[in-house]
């Protein structure tokens, strides 16, 4: 081995051997465990869920009531400007809280994280509507629990279920013990 | 095994117990946060410094490796056995890559570092993905030969020649003069 090889040795060996991932990509990471049921739900660990607060039917409703006056008022009246809406599928986020939302967290803090991340998919021309559902409905050939569990929706754009799942696997709304079930709409193509 | 990997060894099962008895959120990111940050700097240098690239291996990589956590057996160290797990999805990713990928040169791994590393940095992220893998995987990772080999589903031979190959261009471009000297 010549004194270039070995100086080539001594670089790499001088290579860092950690970097420090973005923070944003835990919450990612751990989204995707959780949508795919092989973490728990901060909500569902009983430690934690006794050193919090758990936001009732009433207020996690209001939560997105917020969102979606937000949405309504800023996004799909009046999409972003410079901001086409993206191509693809149409898929319906659904949300519910059947256990309330878990969180020590205060309203406007929610509120604000919930509207960075609608706004993120505002921005990418993917949030096409939400709204707050009232809880008054009719049920017609039998009822079905996940619809009547629901407590706001998003309407978003994406690829395929899957991308549509990684939206929603990024939503606010599985932090705190609440579910998001991620339903396609029909396109041309199932016509 | 040195002290240090025998604590290391330690701590891993604990937190990999852990997280099977409890399979919460908690648990998941103590596992997360501890190994991480070496994950992700292998991800970023087999991707060549594309970040989005490195973050998904990074994600694909603990999907997998939870799923597989119970049959995680202990015989090699848990580092080790998460790091496969980057390298087939950062080999998947770079398959998927547009064969005519125009994207901008990505900045190299980043550290607080004296010129001449920034500079290894940058030459590595430059290097061909074959020549870059196998000698972010034998040099720094440590594997053997016959390892790559299984790893990157090439042949042995191929990973030799590839070293060389990847070696030879990081001392030329290093140093231009050292072609002459050092062949």
């Amino acid at each position: 081995m010549n004194d270039h090889d070995q100086d080539l040795d001594r670089l790499l060996r001088g290579l860092p051997r950690e970097t420090s991932p973005p923070a944003e990509l835990e919450e990612r990471v751990t989204s995707a465990l959780r949508s795919r049921g092989l973490v728990r739900s901060a909500g569902s660990d009983p430690r934690r869920r006794r050193e919090s607060h758990r936001w009732g039917m009433a207020a996690a409703a209001c939560l997105v009531g917020l969102l979606a006056g937000w949405a309504a008022r800023g996004v799909y009246a009046a999409p972003e400007a410079g901001v086409p809406a993206a191509k693809g599928n149409h898929f319906l986020l659904l949300l519910s809280e059947p256990h309330g939302l878990d969180t020590s967290k205060t309203l406007p803090e929610l509120v604000a994280e919930y509207r960075a991340w609608a706004g993120g998919l505002a921005a990418e021309g993917r949030l096409l509507a939400a709204e707050r559902l009232t809880g008054e409905r009719a049920d017609l050939g039998g009822a079905s629990s996940e619809a009547g569990d629901a407590t706001g929706f998003f309407l978003v754009v994406a690829d395929d279920l899957e991308a549509a799942g990684d939206i929603a696997a990024t939503c606010p709304h599985l932090r705190y013990g609440g579910e998001v079930t991620v339903w396609r709409a029909a396109s041309r193509d199932d016509r | 095994m040195n002290r240090e990997q025998e604590t290391q060894g330690a701590d891993d099962r604990t937190l990999v117990e852990r997280y099977l008895r409890e399979r919460s959120e908690g648990a998941f990111r103590s596992l997360y946060r501890a190994h991480t940050p070496y994950l992700h700097c292998l991800a970023l240098r087999l991707a060549g410094g594309r970040a989005d690239e490195a973050e998904e291996a990074v994600q694909e990589a603990w999907i997998r490796a939870v799923q597989r956590l119970e049959g995680f057996a202990g015989r090699s160290r848990l580092r080790t056995w998460l790091a496969g797990f980057v390298v087939n999805c950062c080999r998947e990713l770079r398959r998927r890559r547009p064969a005519t990928d125009s994207s901008p040169r990505p900045e190299p791994v980043q550290a607080p570092v004296d010129g001449a590393r920034l500079d290894v940095e940058r030459l590595l992220a430059a290097l061909p993905d074959g020549q870059r893998e196998v000698l972010v995987l034998f040099e720094l990772e440590g594997y053997t030969h016959d390892e790559i080999a299984t790893a990157l589903a090439i042949a042995p031979g191929t990973s030799k020649s590839r070293l060389f190959e990847a070696r030879r261009t990081l001392r030329r471009r290093l140093d231009p003069t050292a072609e002459e000297a050092g062949g």
